[in-house]
């Protein structure tokens, strides 16, 4: 019977292939499979799956059995195996453009051995290289001794992740190696930037003849991970295959040339009096060790063998291609994969073979197990504190990890010994990475959550991820920060790269003035674009703005105290010199004198800003940042919730003071004496009473001359031909009163009742609290503090009196009605909306004013109809209940953004969206699957 | 004179007048003050769709009235002679008709807020008095109702039949849609727990066969899903 079906459906599509299920059952569910694979719907819906009978109680065969399992057991749902499945297709380099790299490859190679030699000449004349070529090297300063000639080179290897078969779309890039000839060498080039600068001269010749073949497309420069004492050759293909590949050559020194010795961090190969040009040494002067320069150098020297490393460690391990694809995925959604200091793939793929060696990790694991296992490494090792080595055999003539601790903040040591694969990592950057991996972890483990969406689909630029950034808009200005904090060790080290000697510095220094408030400083990483060969390489300054995130604690993030030790103590001495004029002695309620910062800010909104005044107080008094280099945004969508003259609120004050006023009511309202039935529970209904009304209402008083006073009625009438009152919006509030017998079971009396409730309301609250109160019949206004308070009575049995429906059996039935509806919306479901909202602002106190700003935003986008009030404050919501990936916005700027992120990604079509209000849904309920 | 007014109605008459106010009282005065011209006017009857049935019933309540509904409404003015009919069938030459004269302006804007607002204004003694009185009815239905079923208790009709209420020495269950859900529920339990599921080898057997059905099924469902995503290219990272 099958075997005509099994004609029909010749390798049918990529799914089929991809399925793991044994032929036979697969060819049962084809006509459902094929019929969506093959013609996606123009609008794509979900059906309910059809299965008959037969296929579904088939008896299952082992292999099926097994997969069943698996699927049950390592994964939440099948659905996650299946995603993995598909992104990994997408990105994952296809067999048939492998051949055309290749053949690239090979073209490139023959090239290479035809770079005409030149003559030997100093390396500071540079007048035999063409015109159409600048030398890729920041060459300050310039005079260094030393001979360069281009001799073709003595091997080209293609390394890194290309063979690997770890490389990913859409950025495919082929690393090739090519090793200068020994002859070019001389004794001494470890210093000064001469073996830099031979590499740098060496490249430049190399682009000057390739950039006259047809064969590329591109002939460009580009710092290898932005480093500039690393400049790189990358060359593209002509035509249609331009964007498919870029080859990367690294020049690198001959083998065993180099004595490792002589780069150990401790050493000093950058010569002070050299690189401050000065003519002589300072005798006896110690020279400071440049372990990032010496890093530098080495890196060249162990390309190969990284990759024969590495490929030992790929032999038999399926999933180690398929656990680093993830992970380079994972990577470049968070922006931690470029630049300089970034977390590259290359690093990843080191840290699997560390795993694989220490046996986290074997080599039986799939993709996902591989992803998993090292973010789960991340999140529990500190790599800033205890470095790790890949180090085999301990020759105790190699540096210990202890002196790579003292010259790297992050310490990764390789295979050999003697490279840091983490040098230019700084602590925060790995904290950031730690802390990332830590969330996913979490996410991961959430069975309600759609993990694989949240931890490898959604990007996490940092305007998203963090509560407050700022940018520094002219980083040149960093070069006077290298002078202030005296960085000329660590300029000498980075080659003056000033923005990375002192990026380290301002971080830390932050984070020790934002510590307790701040949960992680992060930084953006230095990127320099890739430049065409007859421009000058890019400058330091060139990066463009560095950009630096803060993420809240938010219990603490806007606390106006500083408090320090006490004055008579050591270390007031310290706390004085680090926050300057702003430290001042105080003294506490317990009695103790100490040193202390107090940070001006009257209203919750300048309270969210005192961060920015210690970061814009500590940039200038440590590192001579001025103000108008400081482009910080926290507040700048603030104003939009700020309404009056006084410019300085954001309307969050008045709320509370709504709230309180509606506290004091409500417990007028308990104790009141005299009513027939006792007062059950107040529950407020208005926006203002849940934080999120847009413009809270004000204290009124109304002016007495408007208006015409009704003396029998009791009445302020306006008057025409005065100015038109203020308009005070009432504040609706729902009493519930004690069920009882007394109550009439129809619901014409019960509304007689409710009137003759609101009236004696009334009167005994103008009674005993002295309010001024105006029945009617739905309700009764009560004017308090320049509020008007609408209360309603409410009867908990009369909804469902209202849905009462005799059938013509004579059976009592509910029905639901719109009048039952209206008013359990009215005394049921917004009030426990309020009471819910309530509780999330008292949890995370961003919430309100985010969600006023969303309110703003739709109001002026005219869509205000279209979207009830109710339904922003649950998306909002939502977005404080479900952050991840990220965390709970603790900024309203940063909850707006994801806001309308949130708004134009949600697949509104195909998923609902559940706002698990106090966690009270759990299990299936909540992950919304469809039935 | 009715049946007149009846016959009359039968040919209708299409007014096209727009009104900003919604007290009934109002719209009724400005109408027989437009309809003057034509005859006397005998009254004016305002609802919410045209029907041909007389409106007898007047307004009891001046407190609790059903929600006015939006839009347009329909009044009928009943002439007093026939010819006052004719009259305003012929006005539709006349051009149109004007409400808000000098003599009776329309109040609008502010003194329209402001006799609005003073409108609302409830007397709260006349409250009172209405929720009083309605109670009292309401409690003397109430109690005239239950003598009724008190003295009915236990009395057979004509046919031998005897009434079951709540009240009485032996009340009967409530006769709601709840409570006969509450019985089969309660039914059902009580059969569940006398069952064995894992008795006999074949229930054993059914039970993992239904377990893989519902893994299988589950399984197309993902695929499908992901089908749906693909095709949605929801699976490019970037």
């Amino acid at each position: 019977m099958s075997t005509p079906i099994r004609n029909a459906a010749p390798g049918s599509g990529p799914a089929e292939r991809r399925l793991v299920l044994p032929p036979h059952i697969n060819l049962a569910v084809l006509p459902v499979a094929q019929s969506v694979w093959r013609r996606p719907p123009a609008a794509p819906l979900l059906q309910p799956v059809r299965l008959s009978r037969a296929e579904l109680y088939r008896p299952p065969t082992s292999e099926e059995l097994q997969q069943l399992k698996e699927t049950e057991d390592l994964f939440h749902s099948g659905l996650l195996s299946l995603q993995i499945e598909e992104l990994l297709k997408e990105v994952t380099l296809k067999e048939t453009k492998k051949k055309r790299i290749n053949a690239f490859l090979h073209e490139i190679n023959t090239l290479l051995s035809s770079v005409p030699e030149t003559s030997e000449t100093d390396l500071t004349d540079q007048a035999w290289l063409p015109k159409g070529v600048k030398v890729p090297f920041l060459q300050v300063p310039f005079s260094v001794k030393g001979r360069f000639r281009f001799l073709p080179p003595a091997e080209v290897n293609v390394v890194g992740s290309y063979l690997l078969g770890t490389c990913i779309k859409p950025e495919i890039n082929v690393d090739v190696a090519v090793t200068m000839p020994r002859e070019i060498f001389q004794d001494k080039d470890n210093l000064n930037q001469r073996y830099h600068r031979k590499r740098a001269l060496y490249l430049a010749h190399i682009a000057h003849h390739f950039s006259k073949e047809k064969l590329f497309g591109s002939v460009t420069f580009a710092y290898m991970n932005s480093n500039h004492l690393k400049p790189i050759l990358l060359l593209r293909p002509q035509g249609k295959d331009e964007k498919l590949v870029t080859v990367r050559l690294h020049a690198c020194p001959a083998p065993g040339f180099f004595k490792p010795s002589r780069f150990y961090p401790s050493k000093n190969n950058v010569r002070t009096a050299w690189f401050m040009e000065q003519g002589t040494s300072k005798e006896g002067a110690p020279e400071p060790p440049t372990p990032h320069y010496n890093n530098s150098i080495l890196c060249d020297t162990v390309l190969q063998s990284h990759l024969h490393f590495l490929s030992n460690v790929a032999t038999d391990f399926p999933g180690m291609k398929d656990g680093l694809a993830l992970l380079k995925v994972w990577l470049h959604q968070r922006q931690l994969s470029k630049g300089l200091g970034c977390f590259s793939g290359f690093l990843a793929s080191m840290l699997v073979a560390y795993l694989l060696m220490k046996r986290k990790i074997v080599k039986m694991m799939s993709g996902y197990q591989v992803l998993r296992n090292v973010l789960q490494f991340l999140a529990t090792t500190d790599l800033s504190m205890t470095g790790i080595s890949l180090a085999k055999d301990t020759d105790a003539s190699l540096p210990s990890l202890d002196d790579f601790h003292q010259a790297f903040e992050v310490v990764f040591v390789d295979p050999s010994g003697l490279v840091n694969l983490c040098a230019d990592m700084t602590a925060s950057k790995y904290h950031q990475v730690q802390f990332e991996a830590k969330c996913s972890m979490e996410v991961l483990d959430d069975s309600t959550v759609d993990g694989f969406q949240l931890v490898l689909m959604t990007a996490k630029p940092m305007l998203r991820a963090f509560d407050h950034i700022f940018h520094l808009k002219h980083v040149s200005k960093l070069q006077s920060a290298c002078k202030k904090m005296q960085l000329l060790n660590e300029l000498m080290d980075r080659g003056g790269n000033y923005v990375a000697a002192a990026l380290p510095f301002v971080v830390s220094l932050l984070s020790r003035g934002l510590a307790g408030r701040v949960l992680l400083v992060a930084h953006s990483l230095p990127q320099t674009p890739e430049w065409h060969i007859e421009a000058e390489p890019p400058k330091h300054k060139d990066i463009g703005p560095l950009t630096f995130g803060l993420l809240f604690v938010p219990e603490f993030a806007a606390s106006a105290l500083e408090k320090g030790p006490q004055a008579d103590r050591p270390e007031a001495q310290d706390f004085r010199a680090f926050w300057g004029e702003k430290s001042e002695l105080r003294r506490f309620q317990d009695g103790t004198i100490c040193e202390a910062v107090v940070w001006e800010a009257n209203t919750v909104c300048q309270k969210r800003l005192i961060p920015e005044q210690i970061v814009r107080h500590l940039l200038w008094l440590h590192a001579d940042i001025p103000e108008s280099s400081i482009y910080y945004t926290g507040a700048l969508l603030e104003s939009v919730v700020k309404t009056g003259k006084e410019v300085s609120g954001t309307g969050e004050e008045a709320m509370v003071s709504v709230v309180c006023s509606y506290d004091d009511l409500s417990r007028k309202l308990w104790k009141l004496e005299g009513l027939p039935l006792t007062v059950t529970a107040v529950q407020g209904v208005h926006p203002a009473l849940r934080y999120t009304d847009v413009f809270p209402p004000v204290p009124m008083k109304p002016i007495y001359s408007f208006h015409n006073r009704i003396r029998n009625k009791d009445l302020l009438l306006p008057s025409e031909d005065r100015p038109c009152p203020a308009y005070i919006s009432p504040l609706k509030v729902v009493c519930h009163m004690e069920g009882s017998g007394r109550w009439p079971q129809d619901k014409e009396a019960i509304k007689r009742i409710k009137a003759a409730f609101h009236l004696q309301l009334a009167e005994l609250l103008q009674q005993q609290h002295h309010l001024i109160c105006r029945p009617t019949v739905t309700h009764t206004d009560v004017y308090k503090d320049g509020y008007v308070f609408r209360l309603q009575v409410a009867y908990h049995r009369e909804p469902l009196i209202l849905k009462e429906v005799v059938t013509p059996e004579g059976m009592l039935k509910y029905q639901d009605t719109e009048e039952s509806q209206q008013l359990e919306l009215e005394t049921l479901h917004l009030p426990f909306l309020t009471s819910s909202l309530h509780g999330l602002q008292q949890q995370h106190p961003a919430f309100g004013c985010t969600c006023r700003m969303a309110k703003r935003w739709v109001n002026a986008q005219l869509l205000s109809d279209h979207v009830s009030e109710e339904c922003m404050d649950l998306l909002v919501a939502y977005l404080f209940l479900q952050p991840a990936p990220f965390t709970p916005p603790s900024s309203p700027q940063v909850g707006f953004l994801r806001f309308l992120n949130f708004l134009a990604t949600f697949d509104w079509k195909n998923s609902p969206l559940i706002v698990n209000l106090n966690a009270g849904l759990t299990g299936e309920l909540h992950t919304g699957s469809p039935k | 004179m009715p049946s007149a007014g009846v016959n009359v109605w039968k040919e209708i008459i299409l007014l096209f007048c727009i009104f900003f106010f919604s007290s009934h009282v109002y719209i009724k005065e400005s109408l027989s003050r437009l309809f003057f011209s034509c005859g006397h006017v005998q009254s004016v009857d305002i609802c919410d769709k045209p029907e041909v049935a007389e409106k007898t019933d007047t307004l009891k309540s001046k407190f609790f009235n059903p929600k006015t509904t939006k839009g347009f409404r329909v009044a009928y003015v009943v002439f007093r002679s026939p010819a006052g009919v004719q009259a305003a069938k012929a006005l539709a030459q006349r051009g149109p008709l004007l409400i808000s004269t000098e003599s009776h302006p329309v109040k609008t804007g502010i003194s329209k807020w402001i006799a609005s607002y003073a409108a609302s204004v409830v007397d709260r003694e006349e409250l009172k008095a209405e929720v009083d009185a309605f109670m009292q009815d309401y409690d003397k239905q109430i109690a005239e109702e239950e003598a009724k079923a008190a003295e009915e208790e236990g009395v057979p009709d004509e046919e031998g039949w005897v009434k079951v209420t709540r009240k009485g020495r032996k009340p009967g269950l409530p006769r709601t849609e709840a409570a006969n859900l509450r019985v089969l529920e309660r039914e059902r339990r009580k059969r569940a727990r006398k069952e064995l599921l894992n008795f006999y080898a074949w229930q054993h057997r059914e039970t993992k066969r239904e377990h893989i059905a519902q893994l299988r099924k589950k399984f197309e469902e993902d695929k499908q899903r992901i089908a749906l995503m693909r095709a949605q290219r929801k699976f490019r990272p970037y």
